[in-house]
């Protein structure tokens, strides 16, 4: 909206006519040029603005831009493989993992609310984690995958590229069982991205042992929505 | 200026007056906006996906490795392209050019994490020591064909032999985690044209050796590319 052009101007000698001192000041009006300053009552746009910045952070309500949150905790969990009944493959590919029997890693897990339109939004989710498995064959691995619950979902969907185990951790070596070093302890700093419907979300981590004890350390789950743009 | 006790009332004063009002109305400085009152509905928003324009694909985000091991035996410095067969790891866009500010963008934030389940010497022998990494990098392509390397993303998984047997075993897989977080912005591509992203992959060794005995076994990944809204600086 374009800056105001009064209704009148006016001119010496002239005689003064109040009216016209009345229509500079209020006149109802409908198009591009406001006329008088009735332009306040919510017709104000950023032609009103001067030059520079004068739009601050303090005008600026709290998730307009963007929202974010963290979970984390650091007590260690420990996990037994009797407490699952799935049969998990080192590379997930030659045996279907069992979803129903991964359960959510208390600490690792968020739940959060979108309130902007379906799909004008990025979720990014980032999460930390480590964990320890005494297995002692190929086949005895413990692992973790991100699951979502989107809005509307009562289970989670799990995605293929998300998971990660801890493979073979103990070895013999010349009758002797020993640790293999590169994987005695596994650690993912891993990262999800999606977009979808407004409402509730939850997300995390889930954890199945096919081993005979697994231990979580340290663990961690934040998340960031970011407006995006969309074709009108 | 604002009409006083004793200014003689004029046409001229009476206009005056009338300017000083609209240059108030017109000319409104920050503290006359209310604080807070600014929503998500006045403002734009912060990831310019949309203004990626023609040629964008295969889309924002990127996930494949469904497809099993896949392996890498370009030496470190030449680095291969990641696939894992049908899905590369590629994000691909109209050329941007983040210096010039084209269409707001001004940065692309990349989050990138790999599955590395093995790097390894094919033919190591017993006791020989560890001496072998996955290199992973992130890579940027410079107008429609030339990739240039992100050296900073450089990331290195180092992988341990059974010394009591050869390479390939079980044990020798170690299905370690690479995370690359990255904003290519114009810091990392001066006045490049960027018109896609992608994940490299290669190996490094410390000692000479056969290049086709070494590789590195990728499994799983994921790519994000989210085009950032900016100012110029």
């Amino acid at each position: 909206m374009p800056d105001i052009t009064f209704a009148h101007t006016f001119t010496s000698g002239a005689a003064a006519d109040p009216a016209n001192a009345m229509r500079n000041l209020y006149t109802p009006y409908e198009g591009a040029t406001p006329p008088s300053p009735e332009v306040i009552n919510g017709g104000l746009d950023d032609d009103n603005l001067p030059a520079g910045r004068v739009i601050t952070r303090r005008h600026i309500q709290p998730d307009a831009f963007a929202m974010g949150g963290e979970v984390g905790s650091n007590a260690s969990l420990d996990y037994f493989g009797e407490m699952f009944e799935t049969t998990l493959s080192a590379d997930g590919i030659s045996t279907a993992d069992t979803t129903a029997d991964f359960v959510p890693i208390p600490g690792a897990n968020v739940a959060l609310h979108v309130p902007w339109p379906s799909t004008e939004f990025w979720l990014m989710f980032s999460w930390n984690i480590s964990w320890l498995t005494d297995g002692k064959d190929a086949g005895e691995v413990a692992a973790i995958r991100f699951g979502l619950i989107e809005p509307g979902q009562t289970a989670p969907v799990f995605f293929s590229s998300q998971r990660r185990v801890i493979p073979q951790t103990i070895r013999s070596e010349s009758g002797n069982l020993v640790w293999r070093a590169s994987t005695k302890q596994q650690r993912w700093n891993g990262h999800h991205a999606q977009t979808g419907a407004s409402g509730w979300w939850s997300a995390g981590l889930y954890l199945a042992a096919d081993c005979t004890q697994t231990r979580l350390y340290a663990r961690s789950i934040r998340w960031a929505a970011l407006r995006r743009s969309v074709p009108k | 200026m604002s009409p006083t006790d004793g200014d003689a009332f004029t046409a001229a004063s009476l206009n005056g007056a009338f300017a000083d009002l609209k240059a108030d109305v017109d000319e409104a400085p920050g503290s006359a906006i209310e604080p807070s009152s600014l929503s998500w509905l006045h403002l734009p928003p912060l990831v310019g996906e949309d203004e990626l324009g023609a040629g964008s694909a295969p889309g924002i985000a990127v996930s494949g490795g469904l497809n099993g091991e896949h392996d890498y035996t370009a030496v470190y410095d030449t680095f291969a392209p990641v696939t894992d067969g049908v899905t590369p790891a590629l994000v691909t866009f109209a050329p941007l050019d983040l210096d010039a500010n084209t269409r707001g963008i001004t940065a692309l934030l990349v989050l990138c994490n790999v599955e590395v389940v093995r790097a390894h010497e094919d033919n190591a022998g017993a006791g020989e020591p560890e001496k072998f990494a996955a290199a992973l990098r992130i890579a940027y392509r410079d107008g429609l064909s030339n990739w240039k390397g992100i050296a900073r993303t450089e990331r290195f998984v180092s992988g341990d032999a059974d010394p009591s047997a050869t390479g390939n075993a079980s044990y020798d897989k170690v299905y370690k985690d690479a995370a690359i977080r990255e904003i290519i912005d114009v810091d990392v591509t001066g006045s490049d044209s960027v018109s896609g992203v992608r994940l490299e992959a290669a190996f490094a060794d410390r000692l000479s050796g056969a290049i086709a005995t070494f590789e590195t076994s990728l499994f799983r990944y994921n790519l994000t590319v989210l085009p950032l809204f900016g100012e110029k600086s």
